[in-house]
């Protein structure tokens, strides 16, 4: 039995060792792996959607998983209320039903295919939370179904994972979306529209997938991604994509963009981002009307 | 002059092909025409692609005085006027910014070329 010990923060800082323990569940040759989170103590939306793609990896190669829960009672009973207990199978820690909008929170879920009720919750949490003008909805609404069907194309299957929490202290909400397809560096190079010397990173295709214009689907406009950048930037958010062995970092309330070569090789795409909801004043598209 | 959405794009309001189609049109249009007017028979387009392309990007080429005095729209749908002008806001703000739509990439390849222009005309 190979058992993978959590380290005590699970969040995008640490992704290297996620990605690492990642990598080791796909990889060994054992029959059983235990999810030791023993020592943990805090989880975001990334460290579950990591968690669980981990787990996902080793159901598909049929292997046993073990789980040995954490040892802060704080972080149990939220691994409860965001789903993680039972998408785990621990069917007497049920998470209870809660009202997305009202928290801000979209329980962990694996889902299939373009699911325009997941898109509307999301935006009605943005609208409730953020304020948002009827334009900027719309314009978000129709972002994040591109980017939806960006995940659906990029990763050749169509399943994904979906967290979304709300951080009322922080002021944030954090939403994150991964797929275990192949990953945006392949997705782009098979699409046939791009030169090997575009595409020589991995880094270099995640900046690329988020340029306006930029699609592996023929014809299409790709500004989902686009859009939602710019909404961040706006925003004075934070988005991060993983994708390969790369891991770009946007950090618009810092005005920094960092890229990194990951510890481990993530076969489909991360998005991962942080929302203010504190930063209505920042909207400038909010009031003006030109026609 | 009146541009029938309909009529021009069919039911192809998706993407920035199709907005092409009606920016060419309206730019075609811009000198002749005192006023342009876009009917939109009230279908919903909720396409943020086709509406950058077909009026979103005229904000780097025209103020939006000018815009406003040239361009009406007709039969259009709340949620889409809604679109369309935050569209136009933040393309009239990149504007300012001296953005001008070009990703960052694009800009250094733009002033890379002008440099070695200008180095070649010295």
């Amino acid at each position: 039995m190979l058992t993978l010990s959590y380290p005590k923060k699970q969040s995008i800082a640490f992704s290297d060792t996620l990605l690492k323990l990642y990598a080791l569940a796909k990889e060994t040759s054992e029959d059983e792996i235990n999810f030791n989170l023993n020592k943990s103590d805090s989880l975001t939306p990334f460290g579950i959607i990591m968690l669980t793609a981990t787990i996902y990896e080793c159901h598909r190669r049929n292997k046993k998983c073990s789980y040995r829960g954490p040892q802060n009672q704080t972080l149990n009973d939220f691994l409860t209320e965001v789903g993680f207990h039972t998408h785990f199978g621990l069917d007497d820690l049920k998470a209870p039903k809660i009202d997305a909008i009202q928290t801000g929170a979209v329980q962990l879920r694996k889902t299939r295919g373009l699911d325009p009720m997941l898109i509307e919750t999301l935006i009605d949490i943005l609208d409730h939370h953020l304020k948002i003008s009827p334009g900027v909805k719309g314009f978000l609404q129709m972002s994040l179904i591109e980017t939806m069907t960006n995940v659906i194309d990029h990763s050749g299957i169509e399943d994904y994972f979906v967290c979304c929490w709300n951080y009322p202290d922080k002021k944030q909400i954090r939403l994150c979306i991964a797929d275990l397809g192949m990953g945006i560096r392949a997705s782009l190079r098979g699409s046939g529209k791009y030169s090997r010397h575009s595409l020589t990173n991995d880094c270099r295709a995640i900046i690329l997938s988020t340029e306006e214009g930029v699609s592996s689907r023929p014809g299409r406009a790709g500004l989902g991604l686009t859009h939602i950048k710019r909404f961040l930037s706006v925003n004075k958010g934070q988005m991060c994509i993983i994708s390969g062995k790369g891991k770009v970092f946007w950090k618009f309330d810092k005005g920094k963009t960092l890229n990194a070569t990951t510890a481990g090789f993530f076969e489909g795409t991360i998005v991962k981002m942080i929302i203010n909801t504190d930063k209505e004043w920042r909207y400038f598209m909010s009031d003006e009307k030109i026609f | 002059m009146n541009i029938i959405l309909q009529d021009i794009c069919k039911k192809q309001t998706i993407t920035r092909d199709d907005g092409q189609i009606v920016v060419e049109m309206i730019i075609d249009a811009w000198d002749r025409e005192d006023k342009i007017t876009i009917d939109l028979s009230n279908i919903l387009v909720a396409s943020v692609s086709f509406l950058d392309e077909a009026f979103g990007k005229l904000a780097f080429n025209y103020p939006k005085e000018a815009l406003t005095e040239k361009l009406s729209f007709t039969n259009i749908q709340e949620y889409d006027k809604a679109l369309l002008n935050d569209i136009l806001s933040s393309r009239y703000h990149q504007k300012e910014l001296g953005l001008n739509g070009l990703s960052k990439a694009k800009r250094r390849k733009k002033s890379r070329n002008s440099k070695r222009q200008t180095k070649m005309a010295a």
